[in-house]
């Protein structure tokens, strides 16, 4: 600048005028926000770091967690029962609410000194299942057996008539209950008519431990239970052929051979297994009246005829003749007009 | 800490964490900043303002501070462009003459709600003090900035254009317009 000594007088000039200041509060305000930024300046630096690389750890993180969730579960999809054969399994499970009536269907053949059945129904539970192709054995043979057993129990029941009257049966007096015998205590071989178990359904070869200890449970429950139903039955029966064995034997007592002749077909028509449980007590109704001997028979024959029953009279005169042909029949009878 | 660092040593420093080189700064820079922002404002209420806003400027944009130039270049530079945004809200006539291109002479003239009718100014103004400082408020805009730059702020001609964004010979002209009619207002009030 060419007017340097000018400039400097105008130079001068104004600072000799010019000495305005800035407050003390506003000096002290800047110099306080200039500390608190650089106090600040760590912790945002930190705030700005963490973020940077946080995020990709933590997807980092979530993605090998689902990875190996997933493959983990792929690992164990195999083992997984499905539902429709876990609803067949429990559906052939019947419910365990009956369970204690097996004691005392075992306590009575204990009284009734039959010798047990075989525990064919808990033999699945009770032996230790070493796997299941075993396990899948044992149940087929033992339904076959059941099978085998529930046949021959049949035949041997349909053929009690003939030996109680050829008097084959070798256990001693009293008759009465010796002929009953067929039916309070079935052969040997009639407990295997018990169903066995519900065998455990096979499951995939790599089934889980534990669905195997659900089945094997289930299994232990449900095989005394369909037992017990059986034995039910067989109780029923005991009980049916005791009273007739015990009328039978006071008959015979009583001199009264017509008694046994009378109760045997009764006896014999007992149901078998497949008969309705029903049946039972009808068998046992028709067994508990009493017999009667040829004259009351005759007697009740003329009463009919009396009351004006012909029809009546007439079918029971046919029973009595086929019963008793040597007999001679009263004339009132013997003239019976014909239908 | 000492008396010969530079203004950007002090501002390296400042911007690494040292908050007692930012004192040292404020304490060189504070007084002409604040009478090159005062001289400019209509109100010393919006030049306080403006100076905090200037500083905290600085302080915010600490990191991005880099030696390419004098650190007054810069603050100064921060201060022009407050500047204008004040222009543009309180006072744009004075934006006007910013905008003006260079070479055209205003004419010193004593407008109605000019600086120069501000009481403060006017109490301050005595004698040959009083009567630069009146001739100064009575400048246009550019050329007062210019000058205030070259006075308050120690900055040359290329300084200046850096800061005002203006060419070197702009800067050139309005500080030579700025000193003449200085001139010639010491000469009428002396």
């Amino acid at each position: 600048m060419s007017n340097t000594d000018k400039d400097d007088e105008v130079s001068r000039a104004y600072r000799a005028a010019a000495h305005e200041e800035p407050p003390a509060a506003l000096d002290d305000a800047i110099r306080a926000a200039a500390r608190r930024a650089v106090q600040a300046r760590p912790q945002a630096t930190t705030k700005k770091w963490v973020p940077r690389w946080g995020s990709p750890v933590a997807a980092a993180a979530v993605i090998m967690l689902a990875v190996s969730l997933l493959f983990v579960a792929r690992q164990e999809a195999p083992e997984v029962v499905p539902l429709p054969e876990v609803v067949s399994q429990l559906k052939e499970v019947p419910t365990p609410a009956l369970v204690p009536e097996v004691r005392i269907v075992e306590e009575a053949r204990k009284n009734a000194d039959v010798p047990p059945p075989p525990k064919m129904a808990a033999a699945p539970s009770a032996a230790a299942p070493a796997s299941n192709s075993d396990r899948v054995l044992s149940v087929t043979k033992d339904k076959a057996v059941a099978a085998e057993s529930e046949r021959q129990y049949s035949e041997r029941r349909a053929e009690a008539p003939a030996v109680m009257a050829q008097g084959k049966l070798e256990k001693p007096a009293p008759p009465p209950m010796v002929a009953a015998a067929p039916v309070a205590a079935p052969p040997a071989a009639s407990p295997s008519a018990f169903p066995a178990a519900p065998p455990p359904p096979m499951a995939a070869a790599g089934a889980s431990a534990d669905h195997m200890q659900a089945r094997d449970e289930a299994a232990n429950t449900a095989a005394p239970t369909v037992a017990q139903m059986e034995s039910k039955q067989l109780a029923a029966r005991k009980k049916v052929a005791e009273s007739q064995m015990q009328s039978f034997a006071r008959k015979e007592a009583a001199g009264d051979s017509d008694a046994r002749r009378n109760d045997a077909p009764v006896v014999v028509a007992t149901p078998g297994r497949s008969a309705p449980a029903a049946a039972a007590p009808m068998v046992l109704m028709r067994s508990a009246a009493p017999p009667l001997s040829s004259a009351d028979w005759l007697k009740r024959i003329e009463e009919l005829r009396a009351q004006g029953k012909l029809k009546e009279a007439r079918e029971e005169l046919a029973k009595f003749r086929k019963q008793h042909p040597d007999v001679v029949l009263p004339k009132a009878l013997a003239e019976l007009p014909a239908e | 800490m000492h008396e010969d660092d530079t203004d950007e040593s002090l501002m390296l420093r400042y911007q690494a964490g040292d908050a007692g080189a930012f004192d040292q700064l404020y304490a060189r820079h504070r007084g002409g900043l604040f009478r090159f922002i005062t001289r400019q404002c209509r109100t010393r209420e919006h030049a306080e303002e403006l100076f905090q806003e200037v500083w905290m400027n600085l302080i915010q944009a600490r990191e991005r501070y880099r030696v390419e130039a004098q650190f007054r270049t810069w603050l100064f530079t921060l201060a022009h462009n407050k500047l204008i945004d004040y222009f543009r809200k309180h006072a744009r006539s004075e934006v006007h003459l910013f905008e003006r291109e260079d070479g055209e002479e205003p004419a010193i003239q004593l407008v109605a709600g000019s600086r120069v009718e501000e009481p403060h100014i006017r109490a301050e103004s005595s004698e040959q003090g009083a009567a630069i400082l009146r001739v100064l408020n009575a400048l246009p805009a550019p050329q007062r900035e210019a000058f205030l730059l070259h006075e308050e702020g120690g900055l040359g001609v290329e300084e200046i254009a850096a800061a005002a964004g203006i060419s070197f010979e702009a800067a050139k002209s309005r500080l030579r317009y700025a000193i003449a009619k200085l001139r010639e207002g010491l000469k009428e009030y002396a």
